[in-house]
């Protein structure tokens, strides 16, 4: 029997432990805070997460979902305004200075853009050694750039080349070489497929992997698409608007989702190998912003199962199976619906039909 | 990077994208130097700044060597000549020859200007990049210090500056620094506030870098290339300063001749023989347009984000 | 499907050649591409960056950058207008009345300054062929309205007085479709409408553009790099890759069996669940450069069939299984290919 979400039930601490984290962007400068209601964006709303070691965790969530927040801000290179965050067993919410620093060599990230992550100005060879020079790592500890470069598969004349003189799939790669050079234990990757063409992206997630087996490294997988975390992840969060909606292992997400945005989601997922010629749209509606979020259940509007409750009381994760947490006031409904109700099929239109 | 054209998948098809891997073209950082020159010289408005601004730095360093007089040289049995065969443009009440005067103010012209302006620049910058970066009360200090220096008119603080300070080249140089330097410092800020937001400055927080190290090496080498370009324009309005501040009688002392000094002292002889303010406005006119030509040109080859309408382009 | 008659061609290229100037140098991009567009279907043309798919969109309406042009190829609406060779007048005509274009970002489609309604009578307004009166005004804003509500969204009336920064995304991206048919062209062509969209909301606008076609036996040109997109809206589909249509034919059968290698990786490459634990399929190698003299197959050096004819000589395009078109050696059976040699998948 777990205590918290997503924690396995035999471990050891975990390696990020983040409880009831939350990020909040107050509109206006200094003054304004003062003045007003505090207006602005919740960006993150009292997220629990745990990544044990060596275990990849997926993300999932739209825009607006908070999951990139949710990444920065478990990194400390976002405030956070509530909440605590636990690395290797140390509280470093509000840690700085070296301590920080120390932490920093073992959780890194990888950014979503791979051109603007890396600074232009310098060349592949001294992005790759940087973090030894931030770190003061001993040359016999270190890898040579020759070393890192082979381990993302990278030919080594790249070693001279600046950032934009690099494809798009090779700043990737370099973005994880640098990622790679203090052997850190654990690997943040935002959208590590956004903007590649399919061949490249089918690449990286090769590497990914084999690195993973390589080196035990545990990953949190940030991506909008869920077939991506699919081929990846041990266990998947689904987030929207600021607050986790479902999570559980990797497994029970895809065979039984119990959150109606959830089901959606998968839905979504495009299907290859049968026409969806008659399909209609998986939900209706648009993602509402996240300044402005529906009270009680943030999906209540767009939610078939929706009944009052929804509408005036926030659901919380409650463990509905082994493992697998959601927060939903109708799970069991939901669970006992086979495939989607009509409800949700039909994009919002009153398109021509009326 | 050659763009081959946009697609509407929003990314640019860049030849780079294209070009294999092996090219060397992109590769050697010499041939992108290479290049810029030469796409420099391509424009008619480059290649003429090119050559205004090579030629008058040649004349500056050269000056004893070209000129046919020393700038001190007094003949008194030939004052105001106009241009002869033993003075080509003539001479000045003293009977100093004009030519050498110009040519030695060149060199004044060039030392005060440059300098004064790369002084404005690394201050401009220092002080732009510890408020933009550092923020808080350190930006609250450096954007007021700059808004009240720029609130005087140049030409009073200036003549207060140089008041207090005495008239000497030295002084001038710092006092034209002055002036100029708030334009920098602004300049920078805004650079700075735009590029801490970019993503490689995060990912390098991120890999625990210190703010030292961020700004040594991830933000200045990053906003420099405005700041060059800028240099590149304000130069000839040092020019122009250092003249006005000479002729008012602020700038070098005599014998020393400023372009500024040789105007002001042709003034009061302008009906006689109005050969010096002629040729001295000549040579601040050409070096002031020569100046911008090239810095225009700079700008487009650098950063053809600001390029602009420009008029001397073909 | 439903709507497409054999012989009844929307729009027909022809051998279209288009360049870009780079730098004193000439890309020749597309070096002559066919392409055939039937009336009623959706076709979508797929392709990765580099393949030219976005340059072909834009050349039909001629509206490549400064530095492009079409060099050679006709451009045949309807089986009567060539467009290729139609004064820039003439063109202007045709763009927004015969095809009408949507593009990827809804935002820099619309402009900020004027509200939803106000642009979408403009664009009436500028295929008037005469005088435009109050009165014609009036109908036009009705007539905006009705297509607004046509696309889906709801409360029209009040989306025509607002500015574009006040809808949503998605809303824009309607916005933008209504804005395309209000002339009612008989050809959209749509360079990635969907790419810049969440997941559930691609999901709606495909589903709409489906409707639309259906009800209205629009034509569809859809551009796009996401095969499984293609896979839910597409009646037939075209293969780019390096500036050529290597494989074209219905959707059910080119994704069924491929006949192209480039196409048969493609659909090999997309990651599923169902490959965990297993290595992904990738394809080794990088796009050619198009700068070059470009001799034999394009795709040869990154394909695992590829011998030594694939390199020397350019395939030609055959019929091959049940794709209509095919450019390559392994399935010609005229070609010098030795086919004894083919390894197993």
């Amino acid at each position: 029997m777990s205590e918290s979400p997503g924690t396995p039930a035999l471990h050891p601490a975990p390696l990020l432990q983040i409880q009831d984290l939350s990020v909040f962007f107050p509109d206006g400068g200094q003054v304004a805070q003062f003045v007003g209601p505090r207006r602005g964006v919740r960006a993150v709303d009292g997220v629990s997460l745990e990544v044990a070691e060596g275990e990849v965790v997926g993300i999932v969530g739209e825009s607006g979902s908070g999951k990139t927040t949710l990444a920065l801000a478990a990194l400390r290179l976002t405030r956070a305004t509530g909440g605590s965050i636990h690395f290797g067993g140390a509280d470093i919410t509000h840690l700085s200075g070296s301590g920080l620093r120390h932490a920093r060599r073992h959780a890194v990230m990888i950014f979503q853009d791979p051109h603007s992550s890396l600074s232009p100005r310098m060349k592949v060879s001294s992005l790759l050694m940087e973090p030894y020079h931030i770190h003061d790592v001993p040359r016999g500890e270190r890898y040579s750039v020759a070393e890192l470069l082979r381990m993302v598969e990278l030919p080594e004349r790249l070693a001279n080349r600046y950032p934009h003189e690099l494809s798009g799939g090779q700043a990737r790669r370099v973005g994880i070489a640098r990622a790679l050079a203090l052997r850190p234990r654990l690997i943040v990757a935002d959208e590590p497929t956004a903007g590649l063409d399919v061949s490249a992206a089918g690449a990286i997630l090769n590497l990914l992997q084999s690195l993973r087996e390589q080196y035990g490294t545990a990953y949190v997988i940030i991506t909008h698409a869920l077939n991506v975390v699919g081929y990846l992840a041990d266990r998947i969060a689904v987030m929207y608007l600021g607050r986790v909606v479902e999570q559980g292992p990797a497994e029970s997400i895809y065979d039984t989702p119990l959150h109606p945005y959830t089901r959606a989601l998968i839905a979504a997922i495009p299907d290859m190998d049968s026409r969806a010629a008659d399909a209609a749209a998986p939900v209706r509606g648009e993602i509402p912003s996240p300044r402005n979020p529906p009270p009680g259940c943030h999906f209540h509007p767009r939610c078939p199962f929706a009944v009052e409750q929804c509408r005036t009381v926030e659901p919380v994760l409650e463990e509905a199976r082994p493992a697998q947490w959601v927060a939903c006031h109708r799970w069991r409904e939901v669970a006992a619906t086979p495939q989607l109700p009509d409800a949700l099929r039909g994009a919002e239109t009153g398109a021509g039909s009326g | 990077m050659a763009l081959v054209g946009t697609g509407g998948s929003g990314d640019p098809i860049a030849v780079a994208d294209v070009v294999p891997i092996g090219s060397e073209v992109l590769q050697a950082r010499g041939a992108r130097a290479r290049g810029a020159v030469i796409s420099i010289l391509r424009t008619p408005g480059g290649a003429i700044g090119t050559v205004i601004v090579a030629g008058l730095v040649i004349i500056a360093i050269f000056a004893p060597v070209i000129a046919p007089y020393s700038f001190g040289q007094i003949d008194v049995n030939a004052p105001l000549q106009g241009p002869t065969l033993h003075h080509l443009l003539g001479t000045d009440q003293l009977g100093r020859d004009i030519l050498s005067r110009l040519i030695y103010g060149t060199r004044i012209a060039l030392e005060v200007a440059v300098t004064a302006v790369a002084v404005a620049l690394v201050a401009g910058l220092a002080l732009g990049l510890l408020g933009g970066y550092l923020g808080g009360l350190v930006d609250n200090v450096v954007v007021l210090l700059m808004d009240t220096f720029q609130s005087f008119p140049a030409i009073v603080l200036a003549l207060a500056l140089l008041t207090v300070l005495g008239p000497s080249l030295r002084n001038l140089i710092i006092v034209i620094a002055v002036t100029f330097s708030p334009n920098y410092a602004r300049t920078s800020r805004a650079l700075v506030l735009t590029v801490k937001q970019n993503q490689y400055v995060v990912a390098e927080r991120a890999l625990g870098a210190g703010r030292l190290r961020i700004m040594a090496r991830h933000i200045v080498p990053n906003i420099v290339a405005p700041l060059f370009i800028l240099m590149a324009m304000d130069i000839p309005s040092a020019i122009a300063a250092e003249a006005g501040l000479s002729f008012l009688g602020l700038g070098v002392p005599p014998p020393n001749s400023s372009w500024g000094s040789i105007l002001s002292d042709g003034f009061n002889s302008i009906y006689q023989a109005p050969w010096a303010v002629l040729f001295a406005s000549l040579a601040l006119g050409i070096a002031t347009v020569g100046f911008l030509m090239f810095g225009e040109a700079l700008r487009d080859v650098l950063d053809p984000r600001l390029r602009g309408v420009s008029r001397w382009r073909a | 499907m439903a709507g497409v008659t054999a012989g009844d061609v929307a729009l027909e290229i022809e051998d279209l050649a288009v360049e870009y100037q780079s730098r004193g140098s000439t890309v020749r991009v597309l070096p002559g591409v066919d392409l055939a567009v039937n009336r009623g279907e959706i076709l979508g043309l797929v392709g990765e960056s580099g393949s030219g798919k976005s340059t072909l969109a834009l050349a039909i309406l001629r509206l490549l950058p400064a530095n492009g042009r079409v060099a050679g190829g006709r451009i045949v609406l309807d089986g009567a207008t060539n467009l290729a060779s139609l004064s820039e007048e003439s063109l202007r005509r045709v763009r927004g009345r015969r095809i009408a274009m949507v593009f990827q970002d809804p935002l820099t489609s619309l402009n900020p300054v004027f509200r939803i309604g106000s642009q979408m009578v403009d664009v009436q307004a500028a295929h008037c062929d005469h005088r435009v009166r109050r009165r014609d005004r009036s109908e036009y804003l009705a007539r905006a309205v009705s297509l607004l509500r046509q696309v889906g969204l709801p409360d029209p009336e009040q989306i025509v007085r607002a500015y574009p920064h006040q809808l949503s995304g998605g809303m824009r991206q309607r916005v933008v479709i209504a804005m395309a048919l209000s002339l009612e062209p008989g050809l959209l062509i749509a360079d990635e409408p969907t790419s810049a969209l969440d997941v559930t909301l691609e999901a709606q606008i495909l589903a709409l553009l489906r409707e639309i076609q259906a009800d209205r036996d629009l034509s569809i040109l859809f551009v796009t790099h996401d095969l499984s997109v293609v896979a839910q809206i597409c009646h037939r589909v075209a293969v780019m890759y390096a500036g050529q249509i290597v494989e074209q034919g219905e959707v059910a059968d080119v994704f069924k069996s491929p006949q192209h290698p480039y196409t048969e990786a493609l659909l090999a490459t997309v990651p599923s669940r169902a490959q965990r634990g297993r290595a992904l399929a990738t394809v080794p190698g990088q796009v050619p450069s198009l700068l070059g003299e470009l001799t034999g197959c394009r795709f040869a050096s990154r394909c695992r069939y590829q011998q030594e004819i694939c390199h020397s000589e350019a395939p030609r395009v055959v019929n091959s299984g049940a794709s209509e078109a095919v450019r390559c050696h392994m399935r010609d059976p005229s070609s010098a290919f030795d086919h004894e040699l083919v390894p197993s998948p």
